[in-house]
């Protein structure tokens, strides 16, 4: 009986796992693009990467990146996914309702908006340019001028909060889950 | 026949059958000289039923019972005979006896009782091991627990603790070892399943059982690789041949999480074999602790199986049967955290950030489990001998949701199926020159695959594994010692296939041989003193999970054995390892138990000492701080390391009055990394607990038992090294000073305080109906479990009021 049962599953039995189907990974972001447009059109950009993902190696930044004092600019964030050679920016702006992106600065980067962003306190001012269907800011599009004094090394932290069901005009940087937490450094010059 | 005489007789007939009659009492050879033997108690008290009348249906021999209740039928012909036994005042009962079976031990019930009079055929221990330390759950504490998970029922013995992710997930841990060190034994089967991480708790149904027996030792000889800390077995009531159509049907409620179930079991004996068809379903809502609601908590659970028996020969069983399993568990929302400033937000709320109106909607995160299991098996006994040999085959499938982005959300993270087939065989034979064993062996076949469709890299690769074991365990009863020496050799092969974060193929292979022992003393001083001591090995090779895991759980990010190095003091993930480059030596854990029981007419005490040493240890431990786009992550890397634990459990009853009694119960446990002199994390706490019980004596009703609970569990002093979020976010990886590459297992926040626990439990009995009403942490006291990884983000749950009702054909 127990030989007849071993025969019957030598059928079912192979000693080869199967190859593992390949996954693209939809959901990581891999590389930031930081896109400031001034008003004649001139685009400065900056890229912060981390190309192996969970693996152990910190995020890259690019070694130094410069705006022009007391100028307008448009920041436009593009979000990509390079494993997988995917755009994520489109797919956060058609789930806007349930994200937004926050800001913090070191004191006198910008003049406008006044003050150092709203993630240490929601009620900071930032110039949102884009908003979701409920009418409150996304922030992949936004409005800056930068401060009067020229200065090296001055710090810029965005933060991506994924805020399913639970987002209104009164969360902040402290609701929800993290999908980007970044500091770049900023200089300013003449 | 006083009730102060309690139960003392009985126990002492069980430790003499703890000791000589485990396995089979095999029956005289020659007909006519089969000689049938046994004891006749009452259900309720254990006591011996003096007098009762004992009749050979065929040949209208009989006997009556004497002081002990027990009775002796000599010069029996018959191969197989139905035996009656009746008693004045109790529900008569007829048993299909086989000659080649042990001694009988009758149960008959009152005749009120809504219990069934039952024949045990010998007090058999499913254990097979016979000086290991060895617990059952008592049918009022299986009745009490009704509803409750595996792990929770199982908490009742004590050195038996769980490890929890939250409420609804919690894996039974034996002597401080859990998950893939203990082994799990389902009617006999091998429970299969990703037993990888603590947060998978066992997918069984802890109501379909009758019997759960804990062997709180190192039992590899037996059970093959993974029995470290011990075994769980599970294993149904036998039915009687000829036995009437009997039916169970509950109603469960419960007050927290507004949870509702129904159980219902039917079985029936017929001439020639018996069937039985269960069905349990619950659902569970949003739970609350004593000032918020948990949301994302609900579960929900069906279950059913279908078991046979088929006698086909006087020395003949067929046994088949067939389980289903599902289940939907919620996990907390709000214990969801991207990066490390999210999990300090989380650490310092004071209450979970998300908290909706009461639901019974399970969103993500979740858990979604089926398993299925089929089971074929056939026993032949004969004058000298058993032979068993079982054909078990179990699928078990996971999936795990998480927070996604949008339309990711409804599309499982991790989805996997791990089909197994086990052969068993088993050779008992009798005794011989004193001496009478078990020989046998074991085949495994495992196959894990991913199910595609994820849309992110496979957590575990896909793999198949080959295990195959031979084991000889004999024993030597001479006088009040029986020694039992037994031995085991296993091979494991495993073929692995899985995907790096680039989706590059590696491929992998692993063999282990190995050898485990046992050598134990079972020694009865007197009547009244037990003890037993065994020194037994076992071992564990390292799981895919361990070797292979890669990437985020939770806020952490996870390496497994293979999937880094360590090149100038810094990580690098780009090479999968394999045996060559890393090897991996298997866990091998010897452990010593000892137990000491004490047994007199109003007393019993029972305590427990362990000590183990286990070498080659696999556990996380810190890795560093990785920073990543969602901000820093601590990462944690598998290694292995030597380790020990000893402690002590203890356990005592006190019967004051024939209605009034006490139990006492304490357990402490303690266990090291050796390399690091560090404590293992999640160890459970030091406990003590005492129960006063009445047995009310009201005319109208066949049982009315009031018992209250209190329990106390110290905080965990011996707890892991403390590193703070912030320092972990402060943390420099150029020059770390609070988390470095060599540092121990640490735990961010202190071990939660003590807390002081009340339960309050009624079972009444009338007729055919049973009512349990209970009332579990009474004064709805707010805590936190260390021993539960929920209790960084909200307390556990308050006071639950739960009620069933049980009515019995």
């Amino acid at each position: 009986m127990p030989f007849l049962m071993l025969l019957f599953l030598g059928f079912f039995i192979a000693c080869e796992p199967e190859d593992p189907d390949p996954e693209n990974d939809e959901e990581s972001i891999t590389d930031i693009t930081l896109n400031f447009v001034d008003d004649s059109g001139n685009t400065l950009t900056t890229v912060a990467s981390d190309p192996d993902g969970d693996g152990p190696e910190d995020v890259q930044f690019e070694e130094s990146f410069t705006l022009k004092t007391s100028t307008q600019y448009t920041l436009s964030i593009d979000l990509f996914n390079s494993m997988n050679n995917e755009d994520i920016t489109q797919e956060v702006q058609e789930e806007a309702a349930e994200h937004q992106m926050f800001f913090a600065w070191s004191d006198g980067l910008f003049s406008d908006p006044s003050g150092t962003g709203n993630i240490a306190d929601a009620t900071g001012t930032v110039n949102y340019s884009d908003s979701d269907s409920n009418g409150n800011p996304l922030g992949i599009v936004t409005e800056w001028t930068t401060g009067t004094e020229v200065g090296t090394e001055r710090d810029f932290q965005i933060i991506l909060k994924h805020q399913p069901d639970i987002k209104t005009a009164d969360t902040g940087a402290q609701d929800g889950e993290t999908d980007i937490d970044l500091t770049f450094t900023i200089s300013l010059e003449d | 026949m006083s009730k102060q005489s309690y139960n003392s007789v009985p126990k002492i007939f069980t430790l003499a059958i703890f000791l000589f009659g485990v396995n089979f009492c095999f029956a005289q050879t020659d007909p006519c000289e089969r000689v049938i033997q046994g004891y006749v108690l009452d259900i309720e008290t254990d006591e011996p039923l003096i007098g009762a009348a004992v009749l050979v249906q065929e040949t209208g021999q009989g006997t009556s019972t004497g002081l002990d209740g027990f009775f002796e039928i000599i010069n029996v012909c018959e191969e197989e005979t139905d035996l009656v036994i009746s008693y004045l005042g109790y529900k008569k009962m007829k048993h299909h006896h086989d000659a080649h079976h042990p001694i009988v031990k009758v149960y008959l019930a009152a005749d009120g009782s809504m219990l069934e009079s039952i024949i045990v055929e010998a007090e058999r221990m499913y254990s097979g091991i016979s000086t290991g330390a060895i617990q059952r759950l008592t049918e009022d504490q299986m009745l009490l627990a009704t509803g409750e998970s595996l792990g929770s029922k199982l908490t009742q013995i004590p050195g038996v603790t769980t490890i929890q992710n939250g409420q609804n997930l919690m894996s039974p841990v034996i002597h401080g070892l859990t998950g893939n060190r203990i082994v799990i034994m389902n009617q006999g089967v091998r429970h299969e399943y990703q037993s990888w991480d603590t947060d998978h708790a066992p997918e069984i149904d802890g109501d379909s059982y009758q019997t759960i027996e804990v062997i709180k030792g190192a039992a590899s000889v037996r059970y093959g690789a993974d029995a470290l800390g011990g075994v769980i077995l599970l294993e149904g009531k036998p039915i009687e041949l000829s036995s009437p159509l009997s039916a169970r049907i509950g109603l469960l409620g419960m007050v927290n999480g507004r949870a509702g179930g129904v159980q219902s079991q039917v079985r029936k004996g017929f001439k020639n074999g018996t069937v039985e068809l269960q069905s349990n379903l619950y659902q569970q809502g949003d739970l609350n602790a004593p000032e918020y609601i948990m949301t994302n908590t609900g579960m929900t659970t069906a279950s059913h199986s279908l078991r046979t028996r088929f006698h086909l020969s006087s020395n003949l069983d067929l046994e088949a049967s067939i389980s289903d399993l599902r289940q939907k568990i919620g996990i907390l929302r709000s214990s969801v955290v991207g990066n490390l400033d999210d999990l300090e937000i989380a650490l310092n709320a004071k209450s979970p950030s998300i908290q909706d109106d009461f639901s019974y909607e399970i969103a993500p995160p979740r858990q979604q489990i089926v398993h299925r299991m089929g089971r074929l098996a056939l026993e032949y006994v004969d004058d000298h001998q058993a032979f068993k040999t079982q054909y078990s085959y179990q699928r078990n499938l996971r999936e795990e949701y998480d927070v996604r982005r949008g339309n990711q959300l409804e599309i499982p993270n991790i989805n996997v199926q791990l089909e197994s087939h086990i052969v068993d065989l088993d050779w008992t034979h009798s005794s011989w020159n004193h001496l009478d064993g078990h020989i046998g062996g074991q085949w495994k076949f495992n196959d894990n695959r991913n199910i595609p469709g994820t849309n992110t890299v496979s957590f575990i690769p896909n793999y198949i594994s080959h295990t195959a074991g031979l084991y000889a365990i004999e024993r030597y009863t001479k006088g009040q010692f029986v020694w039992e020496l037994g031995a085991r050799l296993d091979y494991q092969f495993s073929n692995i296939r899985g995907l790096d974060a680039n989706n590059d193929l590696y491929l992998s292979q692993l063999q282990f041989f190995n050898t485990s022992g046992i050598l134990g003393l079972a020694y009865q001083l007197n009547e009244h003193i037990q003890y037993t001591s065994n020194i037994s090995t076992a071992w564990r090779p390292p799981s895919i999970g361990e070797l292979f895991r890669f990437g985020r759980r939770g806020s952490f990010i996870e390496y497994g054995l293979w999937r880094y190095q360590v090149d100038d003091g810094r990580l690098s993930t780009t090479e999968v390892q394999d045996q060559e480059s890393k090897p991996i030596t298997a866990e091998q854990a010897f452990k010593w138990v000892h137990d000491i029981s004490f047994q007199q007419e109003k007393w019993f005490v029972q305590t427990t000492l362990h000590g183990s040493l286990i070498n080659n240890y696999i556990y996380a431990r810190p890795g560093g701080v990785s920073q990543t786009i969602r901000g820093a992550a601590p990462v944690f890397i598998y290694d292995q390391d030597n380790v020990w634990i000893w402690g002590a459990d203890f356990q005592s009853s006190w019967n004051h009055h024939q209605q009034w009694s006490s139990d006492f119960s304490a357990r402490y446990i303690q266990g090291h990394i050796r390399s690091s002199d560090s404590p293992i994390p999640m160890l459970a706490p030091a406990q003590v607990a005492y129960t006063l019980n009445y047995k009310a004596d009201i005319p109208w009703f066949d049982k009315f038992n009031l018992s209250w609970n209190s329990e106390y569990t110290f905080q965990q002093w011996d707890q892991p090294p403390i590193v703070t979020v912030d320092q972990l976010i402060a943390n420099d990886p150029d020059n770390p000073i609070n988390y470095s590459l060599e540092d121990p297992p640490f735990d961010v926040l202190e071990s939660p305080e003590a807390f002081f626990l009340h339960d309050l439990s009624c079972l009444v009995q009338k007729d055919r109906w049973q009512v349990i009403l209970q009332v579990q942490n009474v004064f709805n006291e707010s805590y936190r479990s260390y021993t539960d990884r929920m209790r960084y983000f909200t307390d556990n749950i308050g006071r639950q009021i739960n009620a069933s009702i049980f009515y019995s054909i």
